[in-house]
C-alpha cells in the first residue's frame, strides 16, 4: 500500500504517463478513427485487424486501456496534490511567519547596515517607506528581545498555484467524464416547413425523442455579393414548440447555436428535399401598358394580382427541362435548365406560357403579358447537429481556472522580506533577508536596490 | 494598389540579411555588425506588421473586413512576426545577440516557404466561409501562433546549449554561457506554455460554438495535446533535479517538433477539421 502511494506520489510516475499518454495519442491520429471496426479488413489486412480489434484501436481515444491511462494519470495527480498539500499550507500560518534571526544565516540574499544617528523607531519608520515604495507592507510586527522583527511578503498564493492547476486539470476530465456519460450528440433533419423532435443519435443506430419539437420556417444560403461562389450565412429560421405552442423563435446560424433546456442546435449541414415544389419568381409585364409586377408562385398554386386584374397559376415546374416522347419531363433534381409552365386567366380567358431561366426571350406571343424568370428557390431541408453536455460548465471552468493557476505559478512569486531591526550601543542596525521560490534573479535585483537605499537613507 | 506579399518578399530578404549579420557578429564580435543584425529583424517585423496592416485593409475594402489570420499563408506571417518580436524581447532582455544567429533561421525558412508558395499556401484574399466568423478563432490564432513562437526561441536556445556546453575559449565564449542558454530556454517555455494552454483552450470554445464539440480527437487536436505533454513533462522535469541543461535543451527541440509536426505536418500528412492552418 505505501509502496503504491509512494509510486503515485511521485513527480516521475507524472513524466512517465505524460509520455505514455503523448505517445499512444499518436496511434489515433494514424489509424482512422470511427465507433465500430467495420472496413479494417481491406484497409489494414487480417493480423493487423485483430490487434485494432483486441486493443480498440479503432477508437482508442474511448478505448479501456487509455480510459485507463487518463484514470492513472487522475490518481497520480490527486495523490501527488494530496501527498505534498500539507507541506505548501505551512506557508498560511503564523509560525512559518515568525523566524528568529538566526534564519537570516540560511537566506541567499541578505544585507546588514549600521545606521549611526538613528533611533529604532526612526529607522523602522525609513524601512517601512522604502519597502512600501516597493509594494511591500509588514503583515508581521513583534519583539524579539531587543530587537523588533518585521515580516513582509507577497503571493503566497503562488504556493497554492499549482495546486489550483492540478485541480483545474482534474475538473476538465470530470467534466468530460460526465459529458461523455450524460451528454449525447445526433442529428436533426428538418425539411422547410417540417417539424420533428426526433433526434438520430450519433453512429445512426438509435434514435431519442426530444422532450419537444423544433420547426424549420425557412432555410437560405448567403453568399457574398463580389463572390457568388463563396457562401456567407446559413441560416435555418426555426421556432421551438413545445405542448403544441411556440415559445421561442431563433436564427440558427454556423458559429451561433440555439439553445434551449441545456441541448445546442448547431447550423450543421443542409441540402436540396424537392426542387420541384419550390418558390418560383416570375415578372409578368403587361404588354400593352407596360407595367411590371413580381409573382411567388408554387406548383399547383394561384396568385392574384388585382391591379392588373388578372390570376397567376403555376402548373409545372421541371429543374432540368427536356421534351420526350411522353412531353415535358426533367431530367434530374438540380436546376440545369429550370422551366415552368404559368397560366395566366383574365376574366374568362386562360393563357398558359412557358418560362425558361436560361432562354429569356422565349415568350407565348398570343398573350398580352410577357413572363420571366427571375428566381427559383427550391425547398431545402436543413441538419441541425444537436448535442446535449452537461459537463461542458465544468469544463470551461477548469479551463480558466487553469489558465489563471498557471500565470499566477509562473509570473507570481511569493516573495518574503525578513528584517530585524535592533539597537545598538551607537545607532540602530538593520538586517534584511529576503527569499523567494522563483526567478531569483529578479528579486536580487530589487533586494540589492532596497539594501542600496537603506545605506545611502540611513 | 499595393499587394500585401510584397512586404513578405521584401521581409524574406530581411530575415535572411538580419541572419547573416547575427552570424557575423558571432564571428567578429563588432558591435557595429551585431546593430545591423538587430536592426533589419526589427525591419523584418515592420514589414510584416505592413504586410497584414495592408491585407486587412484590403479585405475592408472588398466589404468582407477580417483579420488576417484565416488561412496557412497568413498564419505563416503571423508565425514569423511572432518569432521576430519575440526574438526582439529576448534579446533586449539579455542584452546578447547572438540568440538570433541560431532564431532568424526559423523566421527566413518561414516566410521563404511563404514567399515562394510552397504547398498549401494561397495569398489571395478570400472571404470567410461560416465556420471560420468566430472572434474565438482569432484568440485561437494569436495565442497559438505566439506560443509556437517562444517555443521557436526556446529551441534555438537549446540547439545552441547543446553546441556550446562543456566548451570554451575563443570562440565559444562569445556565445551567452551556458546556464543563461539553459535560462532562456526555461523562460521561453515559461512564455510558451501559458499561451499554448489559452490556444488550446479557445480552440476548443471555437468547436465548441462552430462543430458542436469541444473535443472531438481530431489529429490537429491530438496534436496540440500532445505537444502540451511534452512542455508539461518539460516542466515537471524541470523541477526534479538533474533534468536541467542537455535532457532539457533536448526535450524542448522534441518539444518544437511536435509544434511543427502539429502546425504543419498535420495538414500536409493527415488531414481533418481544419481545412488550413
Ligand atoms: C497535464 C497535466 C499537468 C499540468 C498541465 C501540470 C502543470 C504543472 C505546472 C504548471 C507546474 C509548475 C511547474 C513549475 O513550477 O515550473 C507543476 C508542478 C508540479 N506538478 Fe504538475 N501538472 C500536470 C500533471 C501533474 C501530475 C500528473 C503530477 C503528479 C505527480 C504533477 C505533479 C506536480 C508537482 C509535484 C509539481 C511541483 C510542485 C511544487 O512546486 O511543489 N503534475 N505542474
Amino acid at each position: 500500500m505505501k509502496k503504491i502511494w509512494e509510486i503515485f506520489s511521485s513527480i516521475k510516475t507524472a513524466i512517465v504517463l505524460f509520455f505514455l499518454i503523448a505517445t499512444t495519442s499518436i496511434i489515433g491520429t494514424i489509424i482512422k478513427q470511427q465507433p465500430t471496426p467495420e472496413g479494417y479488413e481491406k484497409l489494414y489486412g487480417p493480423t493487423f485487424t485483430k490487434v485494432i480489434k483486441a486493443l480498440e484501436l479503432y477508437d482508442m481515444y474511448h478505448s479501456w486501456w487509455f480510459q485507463l491511462l487518463l484514470i492513472l494519470f487522475a490518481l497520480n495527480l490527486i495523490i501527488c496534490s494530496i501527498d505534498r498539500l500539507p507541506r505548501i499550507l505551512r506557508f498560511f500560518k503564523r509560525e512559518t511567519r515568525i523566524k528568529e534571526r538566526d534564519y537570516l544565516n540560511s537566506l541567499p540574499i541578505k544585507c546588514r547596515h549600521r545606521a549611526k544617528n538613528l533611533t529604532p523607531e526612526q529607522a523602522k519608520e525609513k524601512v517601512l517607506s522604502i519597502l512600501k515604495e516597493k509594494g511591500f507592507s509588514p503583515s508581521e510586527e513583534e519583539k524579539q528581545g531587543e530587537s523588533l522583527y518585521l515580516f513582509f511578503e507577497k503571493g503566497v498564493i503562488n504556493r497554492l498555484g499549482v495546486y489550483i492547476t492540478h485541480f483545474s486539470i482534474l475538473l476538465v476530465l470530470i467534466g468530460g467524464l460526465i459529458g461523455s456519460i450524460f451528454g449525447f450528440t445526433g442529428y436533426i433533419t428538418l425539411v422547410e416547413g417540417g417539424k420533428s423532435n426526433n433526434v438520430v443519435l450519433r453512429g445512426g443506430f438509435s434514435n431519442k425523442p426530444l422532450p419537444f419539437e423544433i420547426e424549420c420556417d425557412k432555410f437560405e444560403v448567403q453568399f457574398y455579393k463580389n463572390r457568388p461562389d463563396v457562401p456567407k450565412e446559413y441560416t435555418s429560421y426555426v421556432k421551438v414548440i413545445e405542448n403544441g405552442k411556440a415559445v421561442k423563435s431563433a436564427k440558427i446560424e454556423v458559429n451561433h447555436p440555439l439553445v434551449h433546456r441545456g441541448i445546442y442546435f448547431y447550423q450543421s449541414s443542409y441540402g436540396v428535399f424537392s426542387s420541384e415544389n419550390g418558390l418560383l419568381t416570375v415578372k409578368i409585364r403587361d404588354k400593352r401598358t407596360g407595367e411590371v409586377r413580381k409573382v411567388q408562385l408554387r406548383v399547383g398554386e394561384t396568385q392574384k394580382v388585382p391591379d392588373m386584374g388578372i390570376e397567376v397559376k403555376l402548373i409545372a415546374f421541371y429543374p432540368d427541362f427536356v421534351i420526350t416522347e411522353e412531353g415535358p419531363t426533367t431530367r434530374s433534381q438540380e436546376l440545369r435548365n429550370p422551366a415552368a409552365l404559368v397560366e395566366i386567366k383574365k376574366g374568362n380567358s386562360t393563357i398558359k406560357s412557358w418560362v425558361f431561366a436560361f432562354f429569356p426571350n422565349v415568350h407565348e406571343k398570343k398573350s398580352d403579358y410577357e413572363v420571366k424568370f427571375v428566381s427559383f428557390k427550391p425547398v431545402f431541408y436543413t441538419v441541425l447537429q444537436v448535442s446535449k453536455d452537461p459537463g461542458v460548465w465544468l469544463v470551461w471552468i477548469g479551463c480558466i481556472l487553469m489558465i489563471v493557476a498557471i500565470m499566477i505559478t509562473f509570473f507570481y512569486p511569493h516573495r518574503r522580506i525578513f528584517v530585524w531591526i535592533t539597537p545598538q550601543s551607537k545607532g540602530t542596525e538593520i538586517a534584511l533577508g529576503f527569499s523567494t521560490n522563483r526567478n531569483q534573479e529578479a528579486f536580487k535585483r530589487l533586494a540589492e536596490e532596497v539594501c542600496e537605499k537603506i545605506k545611502k537613507e540611513l | 494598389m499595393v499587394k500585401d506579399t510584397v512586404f513578405v518578399a521584401y521581409a524574406t530578404f530581411t530575415a535572411l540579411g538580419s541572419f547573416v549579420f547575427y552570424l557575423s557578429y558571432l564571428v567578429t564580435k563588432s558591435e557595429k555588425v551585431g546593430k545591423i543584425g538587430t536592426l533589419l529583424n526589427v525591419a523584418t517585423g515592420l514589414l510584416l506588421t505592413a504586410s497584414m496592416v495592408t491585407r486587412t485593409y484590403i479585405t475592408i475594402q472588398k466589404g468582407w473586413g477580417h483579420a488576417p489570420f484565416t488561412n496557412l499563408y497568413e498564419s505563416m506571417v503571423f508565425f514569423g512576426w511572432s518569432i521576430s518580436v519575440l526574438l526582439l524581447l529576448f534579446e533586449l532582455k539579455y542584452k546578447n545577440k547572438t540568440l538570433g544567429t541560431f532564431v532568424t533561421p526559423f523566421i527566413f525558412i518561414i516566410l521563404a516557404y511563404t514567399s515562394l508558395g510552397g504547398p498549401g499556401i494561397n495569398t489571395e484574399v478570400e472571404p470567410l466561409i461560416p465556420a471560420l466568423q468566430s472572434n474565438w478563432l482569432i484568440a485561437h490564432v494569436i495565442t497559438a501562433f505566439l506560443s509556437y513562437a517562444a517555443f521557436a526561441v526556446s529551441c534555438g536556445a537549446s540547439i545552441m546549449y547543446l553546441l556550446r556546453v562543456n566548451k570554451t575559449g575563443g570562440f565559444w565564449d562569445r556565445l551567452p554561457s551556458a546556464e543563461t542558454l539553459d535560462e532562456i530556454n526555461y523562460k521561453a517555455v515559461l512564455i510558451g506554455f501559458p499561451l499554448l494552454t489559452l490556444g488550446i483552450v479557445t480552440g476548443a470554445a471555437w468547436a465548441h460554438y462552430a462543430w458542436g464539440s469541444y473535443w472531438s480527437w481530431d489529429p490537429k487536436e491530438t496534436w496540440s495535446l500532445i505537444t502540451w505533454f511534452i512542455y508539461a513533462a518539460f516542466l515537471h522535469a524541470r523541477y526534479m533535479r538533474g533534468w536541467r541543461g542537455k535532457k532539457a535543451a533536448f526535450l524542448s527541440i522534441v518539444g518544437f517538433a511536435a509544434v511543427l509536426f502539429t502546425y504543419l505536418g498535420v495538414n500536409l500528412i493527415i488531414s481533418g477539421l481544419h481545412s488550413y492552418a
